[in-house]
């Protein structure tokens, strides 16, 4: 992969080095693998949420002609279980099933048709259990798992929470699940190779992750199993857990042959993790002039039947509830549970679109109520530098809440011509048509959190102005490839880079999650970048008899004192230096720590949204989404804008079309003609500002930008309907017939008698109880957080 | 759920064998090939798993997504369409172009390919040549498309990157350029 | 024949097509695929074999009879985007995606039969009629009634849809649908007008297991036209004679509430076309 000659450093709008290919449809996605004497892996599901099973026959598939393997759990050679935080996934089902589509089987064959053939002779013999799916019901009824029905219970409180201002607004918020949908489905290759281990290409975000794991189930120390990263066709959290990984590899070893395993668009339905549905309930008070006296908040997550992040995601959504908003007194509640649903996990957000859609109802009911202007409101609470948070960590970097605020003000609001409601469906009638606009101002937690250690590495070499960098960062498509390729051409002057296709061979870069990547793997990249300057620095200061000390690189020049010496490529020809360097941010804390604070880092964003809605059928076209966003320096324009632009339409799906419908724990529309997100008739026209104020303890100041955009994009969408019908709309996604018929509460207002804080209170967080289940099996790189 | 043992289509009936195959010609980016196939088999796995042509991508495989757009020529002068829901057999004798006919002069970029790279219309890049394929069908059709007739042209194409402006500027910049071109 | 082999048939003439469909009474009618296919996939439909229309030059493209449009029932839905008919028009252009239409045919949509398929209200309330064709001959039967239940037609063995013909209005016709999306949906429901001389003809999809219309609601609907009922009326007769589903997608309230509406606004659309309405 090799990049243009111009010189594309930090800043500069670079294209990414993968486009060529991929705009000639000749880029390699894990869907594109093939090998030489390849077999095909099918997965056997269950089709029930719960059930024992009694017994599996896999006589009759094991005698199929072309069938060269059939595994169930009692093949597995290692560790049976699995999991990106709890370790309570069986790897085969092992004995119960408990989600409709748990993998019971795997079988390899030498196509495809002869592979699922062998699946449909799999007999499975079920004993349906009954199916827990109510996430409420989840915390009182009999355990469907021998590590119980809960996987995190976090409480905290700060101040003194029954302070009280005029008014109280409370209301119960409820947010659907919501699926990642990346286009191009699962799809890995495994192969066995002389040493007795295995090498899987496959489309993931954690590639390390996918090793420790692959190792639990195959028994194979980690220098035995090599990943390495296929062509990833979008990821949003969704590739993070391991789905075929594991079983592919096991294939692979049993049959000698490389299995490569591709999943329809439906089984990606049932295999990867979805984003938690939710149902949130919170409680503000206020002073006459908007000012938030005191939050109560109570978070209920339905995880599903395995934990995955679900330990972590729930320590989000409560300690976000208050948002990017001054609260000195709360108590925040949370619970993630199992069910027989669909696992969740991470997407994009990592559980704090939930907390944003219902802190943002709140203000705006909060304004609403004492009849002030909801921006205005948001000012007054505006977060700012120095400010505590409600889990007792200090805001000590840049804390532009006001900033992307006023921001937003100077854009203004759209004119001209709009897209009717209803599109192509011609359902709407101008007059018919009412428009609305709605603010939102949101934080997110950005990298990993609560003491998970958040890290990569980098290897950098330079040959006569040729760069190689090599992390382990999974390029999913948000243009990591590119930011390394800046850095290294800002920093080392070189005139050509080609970014290694990450592998297992150099240390973990973590997940390609949380906003991290650029802050983290970016980091690490720059430092290996000045390591190798200062080496090729060094050899010229000693071929010209020079002070090291005053030689610089600039624009693709080695200087001294500023004046240019001579290119980097012609420096020290032949030569080439090497260096490896790795970045870990600061430790964070659990939750109620006193040592520090849960967070490395947050981003700040606001959004004012224009709708218009056709109320009586309830259609909305989103007109326009205007945002401003805290981004740190500016490392690529273009590359920034995609991700600003893809956020907002991701959170605009959520907010009125996207939802995984689970009936009875099946999933009834694991297909794009059901499962619907935007098309390109559904986006709005998109204007996009930044604050700029670089992020403290990152070169150049960069900060991570990927999530922002979609938990904020979430709650502008519902409040600008909110403002087009006067409709609470308490729930997403909004359906049609929520604003047709008006379905959906109000929040509840009560006059008080001002109650002020009790001084005797302590500021930070108190933890109210002990964590009922704490996380158990920490991986030992650190679970993610987003 | 409809179906947690996935019937793919190329295994409806469980169809192995003499009597379930189909041989026919087909001519894919300017090279005949004799196919066979099973009879149900659909274009994209025939070009994507019999024929290794894997510019058309795997995205639902049942004509929501467009990743497996191509430009076919069943008899009646060829169009772009879903290659996932197209019989292949059904194309005996025609012709396909995927993106792999879509370049430049001597092999360069086309102007839409290049301006899909210029406006930022690539992330992951799963749906680019779908998008590509209907994009240089629309111009060829209307070289000045308003943005209402580029969603109109586009929106048998899914993406879950980029939030689709930047391809619709893409479409605009390639559409500019092209009127320049031949002005 | 283009194609013959045991469990695929590409004809090239009716005639071919005909004597296949008598051969191979199993096999699945396909004609562009694009709702066969995704069957296969989708829902455990299993199929013994191909008899694909696709390639029978005789069944695409339109011609004029009489008073009416002759559509064949190899016609591309993309090639219906500039139908004469406004109904037509815009129940094809809604219909999927642009990628789907250029292979999708009228036909495939008429034999599919499920209640929410695009153009099957335009056609029940234009008064299309469809040609049926077997070995001995051809039938016309009109499209009022052809659809029987969910997926199911009066389509006989050895019959193949040929053509759709559709009476050449000179009044007003027009078509919405209403989805979660606003492009590339599946009607939540959908409805269609036509009007001519002062009296107006309705048609729903997804208002009930067939594509549905009821002389109560013409009658309704002709008295909004020319100002003798309210829309409320209107309203009123419509939520009586339909039946919607509810599902996952939309409660049958809703279904019922958006049918009424959208029976007023192309019935206001109508007024405002002949110069009745403001």
């Amino acid at each position: 992969m090799f990049a243009n000659m111009a010189t594309g450093g930090i800043g500069a709008s670079v294209r990414r080095p993968d486009g060529p290919a991929k705009v000639r449809g000749e880029f390699s996605y894990a869907g594109d693998l093939t090998a030489e004497g390849m077999l095909i892996g099918v997965t056997v599901r269950s089709p029930h949420p719960h059930a024992r099973i009694l017994g599996i026959d896999t006589t009759a598939a094991r005698a199929m002609d072309g069938v060269h393997a059939v595994l169930t759990v009692d093949d597995v050679p290692g560790d049976r279980h699995f999991g990106l935080v709890l370790r309570d996934e069986p790897v085969l089902a092992d004995g119960v099933v408990r989600y409709a589509g748990e993998p019971v089987a795997v079988v390899a064959a030498v196509d495809a048709a002869t592979a699922r053939r062998a699946a449909r002779a799999v007999e499975v013999t079920y004993e349906v259990l009954p199916a827990l799916t109510d996430p409420q019901l989840a915390l009182t009824a009999a355990s469907i798992h021998p590590d119980g029905n809960v996987y995190r219970h976090v409480s905290y409180s700060c101040g003194d929470p029954d302070a009280r201002g005029v008014v109280t607004v409370e209301n119960t918020y409820r947010i659907g699940m919501q699926d990642p949908a990346f286009l191009a489905p699962e799809a890995g290759l495994a192969r066995p190779t002389p040493d007795g281990g295995v090498a899987i290409e496959v489309a993931t975000q954690w590639l390390h992750s996918d090793q420790k794991q692959i190792g639990w189930a195959t028994g194979l120390p980690p220098e035995k199993v090599h990943v390495s990263l296929a062509g990833v066709g979008g990821a949003f959290g969704g590739r993070e857990d391991v789905t075929l990984q594991t079983h592919a590899c096991l294939l692979a070893l049993a049959t000698g042959r490389p299995v490569k395993i591709e999943y329809t668009r439906e089984e990606s339905f049932l295999a990867h993790r979805q984003r938690h549905p939710g149902t949130i309930w919170l409680r503000h008070s206020a002073d006459a002039d908007g000012r938030i006296v005191s939050v109560e908040g109570r978070v209920l997550l339905d995880g599903g039947a395995y934990a995955s992040t679900s330990p972590v995601v729930i320590t989000n959504t409560v300690t976000l509830l208050q948002g990017p908003y001054r609260v000195d007194n709360g108590r925040f509640e949370g619970w993630s549970v199992r069910t027989n649903n669909p696992s969740c996990g991470a997407m994009r957000g990592f559980g704090v679109p939930q907390a944003a859609f219902a802190h943002e109802a709140q203000l705006d009911a909060l304004a609403a109520a004492l009849d002030l202007d909801p921006v205005e409101v948001r000012l007054t609470n505006a977060l700012q530098r120095g400010d505590v948070a409600t889990f007792g960590q200090r805001f000590d970097a840049p804390t532009p809440v006001r900033e992307v605020i006023e921001g937003l003000r100077a854009i203004p609001l759209p004119t001209g011509p709009a897209k009717l409601p209803g599109g192509v469906g011609r359902a709407a009638e101008g007059g018919t048509v009412r428009r609305g606009v709605g603010w939102a101002v949101t934080m997110k937690n950005l990298a990993f959190s609560e003491g998970h250690v958040d890290e990569s590495t980098a290897e950098v070499s330079l040959r006569d102005g040729h760069a190689t960098v090599h992390t382990a960062c999974a390029e999913v498509g948000q243009g990591f490839v590119t930011v390394a390729e800046q850095v290294a051409r800002t920093v080392l002057g070189a005139t050509t880079v080609e970014v290694v296709q990450p592998d297992t061979l150099v240390a973990s870069a973590g997940s390609t999650s949380a906003s991290r990547q650029t802050m983290a793997s970016g980091t690490a990249v720059y430092r290996a970048c000045l390591a190798v300057r200062d080496r090729l620095l060094g050899r010229v200061a000693r071929a010209h008899g020079l002070d090291a000390a005053t030689l610089t690189v600039a624009d693709g020049v080695v200087c001294a004192a500023g004046r240019p010496l001579g290119p980097v490529a012609t420096a020290a020809p032949g030569q080439t230096f090497r260096a490896t360097e790795h970045f870990q941010h600061p430790a964070t804390h659990p939750l109620g720590s006193a040592e520090g604070g849960m967070y490395v880092a947050f981003g700040f964003s606001a959004m004012r949204a224009v709708v218009d809605v056709d109320v009586e059928l309830g259609l909305v076209s989103v007109v326009q989404v205007a945002s401003c966003q805290d981004v740190g320096t500016v490392v690529n324009p273009v590359q920034l804008r995609g991700q600003i632009e893809g956020g907002i339409v991701q959170g605009m799906g959520l907010a009125l079309m996207e939802e995984v419908v689970v009936a009875d724990g099946l999933i009834t529309n694991p297909d794009f003609q059901d499962y619907l997100i935007p098309t390109i008739v559904d986006v709005p026209e998109v204007v996009s500002t930044y604050v700029t104020d670089p992020e403290p303890g990152m070169p150049h100041g960069w900060k991570g930008v990927g999530e922002p955009p979609l938990v904020t994009a979430v709650p502008v969408v519902a409040a600008a309907v909110r403002a087009a019908t006067g409709l609470p709309l308490p729930a997403v996604p909004i359906k049609p017939e929520h604003i047709a018929l008006g379905i959906g509460a109000a929040p509840t207002v009560t006059w008080t008698t001002p109650r002020p804080a009790d001084p005797d209170r302590p500021r930070g967080a108190v933890i109210d109880e002990e964590p009922h289940d704490a996380p158990g099996t920490m991986a030992e790189e650190g679970a993610p957080s987003g | 759920m409809s179906a947690v043992e996935d019937p793919r289509t190329d295994v409806a009936g469980g169809t192995d064998g003499a009597d379930g195959s189909v041989t026919f010609g087909l001519t894919v980016d300017g090279t005949a090939h004799e196919v066979t196939a099973r009879w149900d088999e659909s274009l994209l796995t025939v070009l994507r798993d019999r024929l290794g042509v894997r510019g058309p991508k795997t995205g639902c495989a049942h004509g929501r997504c467009g990743a497996c757009a191509v430009k076919a020529d069943l008899g009646d002068g060829g169009h772009v369409l879903c290659a996932c829901l197209v019989p292949a057999a059904t194309a005996a004798g025609g012709t396909v172009e995927t993106i792999a006919s879509i370049s430049g002069p001597d092999g360069a970029l086309s102007d839409v390919q290049e301006a899909f790279l210029a406006e930022g219309a690539v992330q992951c890049g799963i749906c680019t040549s779908g998008f590509v394929t209907a994009a240089t069908e629309l111009l060829e059709t209307n070289p000045d498309p308003t943005r209402p007739e580029i969603e109109a042209a586009l929106y048998g194409n899914l993406c879950r990157c980029t939030g689709y402006g930047r391809i619709v500027a893409a479409v605009e910049t390639a559409a500019r350029t092209r009127r320049a071109a031949t002005r | 024949m283009l194609l013959e082999a045991p469990r695929f048939a590409l004809p090239e003439t009716l005639g071919e097509a005909l004597a296949a469909r008598a051969e191979r009474p199993e096999a699945v009618v396909v004609a562009g695929g694009t709702e066969v296919m995704p069957d296969l996939l989708w829902r455990n439909r299993t199929a013994a074999g191909f008899l694909s229309l696709r390639r029978v030059a005789a069944l695409r493209g339109t011609t004029t009879d009489g008073g009416e449009l002759v559509i064949g029932a190899g016609t591309p839905v993309a090639a219906l985007t500039t139908a004469p008919d406004g109904g037509l028009r815009a129940a094809a252009s809604s219909l999927g995606t642009p990628l789907v239409r250029t292979e999708a045919t009228i036909g495939g949509n008429v034999v599919s039969a499920l209640p929410y398929r695009n153009l099957l209200p335009t056609l029940l309330a234009g008064g299309a009629t469809l040609e049926l064709t077997s070995a001995t001959g051809t039938r016309v039967v009109p499209f009022d009634g052809f659809v029987t239940a969910p997926g199911v037609t009066g389509l006989r063995e050895g019959e193949l849809l040929t053509a759709v013909r559709m009476p050449v209005h000179v009044g007003f016709a027009d078509y919405a649908k209403v989805g979660r999306r606003n492009a590339q949906f599946v009607a939540t429901v959908s409805a269609a007008v036509v009007s001519r001389d002062g009296v107006a003809r309705l048609a729903f999809g997804n208002a009930g297991p067939t594509p549905l219309r009821s002389d109560a609601v013409d009658t309704a609907a002709t008295a909004l036209l020319d100002g003798r009922a309210t829309p409320e009326d209107l309203r009123a007769t419509v939520a009586a004679a339909v039946d919607p589903p509810e599902d996952t997608v939309a409660s049958a309230e809703y279904r019922r509430h958006a049918l009424g509406v959208l029976a007023v606004r192309l019935v206001t659309r109508a007024a405002v076309d002949a110069g009745l309405g403001s």
